[in-house]
């Protein structure tokens, strides 16, 4: 399929092409309570093709389409109808990629993962939830998947790669008296060795335990510890702070050398923040981007200061920055205070902590860094001690309250996230009892 | 319509799999359609995420099995599921009985959604102009107005089910008009997203100027709008925040693949009330010009109305055939499938309140001391514990039943879904439904909803 695309686009007066194939194999299996409800493969192929055109006055035309070997037969037609649609639109002009240097070598892929390892998988869940007290299976769902690619243009480039992840979704049921709870989780790896579905069991059973004891929060404003599940996505508005893409949009408007966070007396700890696509075995890791970028460690923002702008080929060309390649794992730099002390940091004034570690969905508005979210796992820490709260909100705007935090000096690599393994925040708000 | 040649094909692939396992059915899907999105700076026409393959479904009377794929040959398809077939009867415990599938009332027809202007029928550069024409006048309609987005989309979905009872195709086309503006104050940002997406022709892809004019002047309050200070208000739910609560509270709760799993309480509610008596909820594909709407489901389930909530009382959930077949609940039409390449799930379609008897205007100027809340953005729902979390960007001050002007942002709504809605004391008559929304089951699966109803007041606890 490549072969043929490639010579038919070789054929074309064009300014220039790109071809990203990928071919994915996934088994998956779905058990509710312990039985097996359904067990699936999937095998997909498909070439997503972009074609540029130069036009008049100095403007780009730009259009894609996709071939999957269903619709091969269709391939002239839809080059046709790409290119007229190219001819249409007027974009600033930016230039693909050469050939890049040599490609890191991050682990991505292990070799022998398949429908075996969903067999063993659905045994380890069944025997680690019988470990626990309290507790059952609700559901689980395991999805193994091998995924090639490959990424070719009009210049020479040609790259590629094979990447494996792990994914399960598992429910637990936790019942104390009439009373039962739920705890969702989500975990994607890409490596079995990374797959610790016994150490993800054994935290979620103590959130779906804990839940049944819970009551709301307090309302408030209250130093709060953030750690775990908030930490994949509490970073976000950074991230599009130092987006070249949101910077040409005119959807953000931050220079180089400004501050992330508002203007103010910082308090605490400053932010620093990378860009790593080199981290062996993390999910947010990948060999090149879309444009064919090879991807290492940038460091996008320093001291809450931004240094680099996130841009790839085509946005670094349009604002005329260098090429970072696109967003790999988000990597934040450590504090100096053990995390155990951020959630201590009640019995030194006597005041309330919150330290929350799951929510309904948290997800920071990317433009203006506000967050509200419900509680689903978290607890209240007091000097005469602690209990589970669930249920009422959190809320605050990052850029703001980033000027008084606290990092923890450990770090956890999460899926995308490599990051301080909690962050303190001296004064967010709370909506409970 | 549908090629008469492939379902000969996937029949006869069907018939000779129940030769060894006792139902087999076969789904083809087919997505097409054009995007065009157009801000200040950047254009784009492309294709609207187009798909094609097929997904075979086995039952071995105890377990599902599938096989899907977008490359196949006849020949291979069929060596590849005999040998599925054969293995999934070793999976088979003895000491289970097995069960059959109903493989439901015979039918063999083919479906096709009205319209008036058929997308296809309008050239590409028509509706770059379209786009273009309504992103030029919200560019224009404030000083400060940094970017706008404008998306005009078409869509054509085509499905081809066969099992033994059925031979069924349908052939929907979609448009979405969504428009996004963005206006600045100083380093602040007000974003307000609004369209419309419905099944159909063009005709529907209208987004009118004063609207735009409408979301720019919003857009350019939430710039400078404040926090709300957390507590319990009198609220009034303006129809697009009342249909995330719908989809919420009781969409969510009520899909039965949740009750196989025993993690839905609203099964042990089934015939108790859960709300206040004047609320009424229903989940209806049948709807088929609103963009959840279909024919028959990805599992040949032909569409039809669920009453969820009646006066107040709970009626009953939505099923896949997986947990109707488990729990020998009678079928609605809800087995949906985010692509050929995923699972098939107990899913909402179009769920909304019913409409009630008070005016929009009634039901504001009945408040004393309270918020009116609109644009609502999103929403999260905890079917076990009945939490529910909807997210919006607009709380406007109400003071002895008149509007103030004073606007807080963002603001998040939680609660206890039964409190919340025993709490509803005034339903609107202004029922609407908002196809812009997309619903994933947890945080995937993503398939095409709408969620409607008309203004509620209520009590709720907002931050």
């Amino acid at each position: 399929m490549i072969k043929k695309i490639t010579e038919s686009l070789k054929k074309q007066n064009l300014s220039g092409w790109q071809i990203r194939w990928a071919r994915k194999k996934s088994h998956q299996s779905f058990i509710a309570l312990t039985q097996l409800e359904c067990r699936r493969m999937v095998e997909t192929e498909a070439c997503v093709i972009s074609i540029y055109k130069k036009k008049p006055a100095g403007k780009l035309g730009m259009a894609s389409f996709k071939i999957t070997p269903a619709n091969l037969e269709n391939f002239e037609k839809e080059f046709e109808r790409a290119l007229f649609a190219a001819g249409l639109v007027n974009n600033q002009p930016f230039e693909l990629p050469d050939q890049p240097g040599k490609l890191s070598g991050v682990l991505l892929h292990e070799d022998g993962l398949g429908e075996d390892t969903l067999a063993a998988c659905e045994e380890r869940i069944r025997a680690a939830v019988a470990m626990e007290k309290q507790v059952r299976l609700s559901a689980a769902e395991f999805f193994v998947d091998e995924i090639e690619s490959r990424l070719m243009n009009h210049k020479g480039l040609d790259v590629s790669q094979m990447e494996t992840l792990l994914q399960t979704e598992f429910i637990l049921l936790a019942r104390a008296g009439e009373r039962e709870n739920e705890y969702i989780n989500r975990t994607t790896r890409r490596f079995l060795k990374d797959f610790d579905l016994e150490a993800e069991i054994a935290q979620s059973s103590r959130f779906a335990r804990d839940a049944t004891a819970a009551a709301l929060p307090r309302t408030g404003n209250f130093p709060v510890v953030l750690s775990d599940e908030p930490l994949d996505q509490l970073f976000n508005p950074l991230v599009a702070r130092a987006s070249a893409r949101l910077k040409y949009n005119k959807m953000m408007n931050m220079d180089l050398g400004g501050s992330v966070v508002d203007a103010g007396p910082l308090k605490g700890d400053g932010i620093t923040l990378w860009s790593n696509g080199g981290i062996d075995r993390a999910v947010g890791s990948t060999r090149f981007d879309t444009y064919g970028t090879p991807l290492g460690r940038v460091c996008l923002i320093e001291n809450n200061i931004l240094k680099t702008y996130l841009a790839d080929k085509r946005y670094a060309d349009y604002l005329s920055v260098p090429v970072t390649g696109e967003l790999g794992n988000i990597e934040v730099g450590e504090g100096s205070v053990p995390f155990k002390s951020l959630l201590d940091f009640s019995r030194g004034n006597g005041k309330t902590v919150y330290h929350l570690q799951a929510f309904s969905a948290f997800e920071p508005n990317a433009i203006t860094g506000a967050f509200s979210a419900e509680i689903r796992a978290g607890y209240e820490i007091t000097p005469n001690g602690t209990r589970p709260v669930k249920g009422g909100s959190v809320s605050g705007v990052l850029q703001r309250d980033l000027l008084d935090c606290r990092l923890s000096k450990e770090r956890v690599q999460r899926e995308r996230v490599l990051a301080p393994q909690g962050i303190l925040f001296s004064n967010l708000t709370i909506a409970g009892n | 319509m549908a090629d008469r040649n492939l379902k000969d094909q996937l029949s006869e692939l069907v018939a000779h799999l129940e030769k060894t396992v006792p139902y087999a059915a076969a789904l083809h899907k087919q997505k097409s359609g054009t995007r065009v999105s157009v801000n200040r700076v950047q254009e784009s026409v492309d294709p609207e995420d187009p798909s094609e393959g097929l997904v075979v479904t086995l039952w071995n009377g105890q377990n599902f099995y599938e096989y899907a794929t977008n490359k196949w040959t006849w020949t291979d398809l069929k060596s590849t599921l005999t040998g599925l077939a054969k293995l999934s009867l070793k999976s088979l415990d003895k000491n289970q009985p097995a069960k059959p599938v109903d493989p439901g009332t015979p039918l063999e027809k083919d479906f096709q959604t009205a319209f008036e202007i058929d997308p296809n029928a309008r050239s590409l550069k028509e509706k770059l102009d379209l786009a273009r024409d309504r992103m030029n006048k919200a560019l224009a309609a404030g000083p400060n107005v940094a970017n706008a987005i404008s998306v005009l989309g078409d869509t054509t979905s085509e499905d081809v089910f066969v099992n033994r009872a059925k031979r069924m195709s349908q052939r929907i086309t979609r448009v979405d008009a969504i428009l996004v503006v963005f206006v600045a104050d100083g380093q602040r940002m007000g974003e307000v997203h609004n369209g419309v997406s419905k099944n159909g022709g063009l005709e529907k892809a209208v987004i009118s100027d004063e609207e735009i004019t409408k979301m720019v002047a919003d857009a350019a309050v939430l710039a400078k709008a404040e926090r709300l200070a957390p507590g319990l208000y009198d609220v009034v739910t303006d129809p697009e925040w009342s249909g995330i609560i719908a989809h919420e509270c009781f969409g969510h709760g009520m899909e039965t693949d949740l009750y196989v799993r025993q993690r839905a309480l609203s099964r042990s509610y089934i015939g108790k009330p859960v709300a206040s008596s004047i609320v009424n909820m229903f989940d209806d594909p049948s709807l088929i010009d609103e963009a959840g709407g279909f024919f028959f489901d990805d599992e040949g389930q032909p569409s039809s109305r669920t009453h969820i909530i009646k006066d107040g009382v709970l009626q009953r959930g939505l099923t896949d055939l997986a947990s109707a077949n488990a729990l020998n609940l009678t079928r609605s039409a809800n087995g949906r499938r985010e692509s050929f390449a995923r699972k098939a799930y107990a899913r909402m379609t179009n769920t909304f309140f019913d409409n009630g008897r008070h005016s929009a205007a009634e039901i504001i100027a009945s408040v004393e001391k309270g918020l009116y809340l609109r644009h609502a953005t999103n929403g999260m729902e905890d079917p076990q514990a009945w939490g529910i979390q909807v997210e919006g960007l607009w709380a406007e001050e109400i003071k002895q039943g008149k509007l103030t002007g004073k606007v807080y942002s963002p603001v998040i709504m939680t609660g206890f879904v039964p409190e919340l809605l025993k709490s509803i004391s005034m339903v609107g008559n202004d029922r609407w439904i908002s196809g812009l929304g997309m619903c994933g089951k947890g945080h995937k699966e993503w398939v095409k909803n709408t969620t409607g109803g008309p203004h509620l007041k209520m009590k709720a606890r907002l931050a």
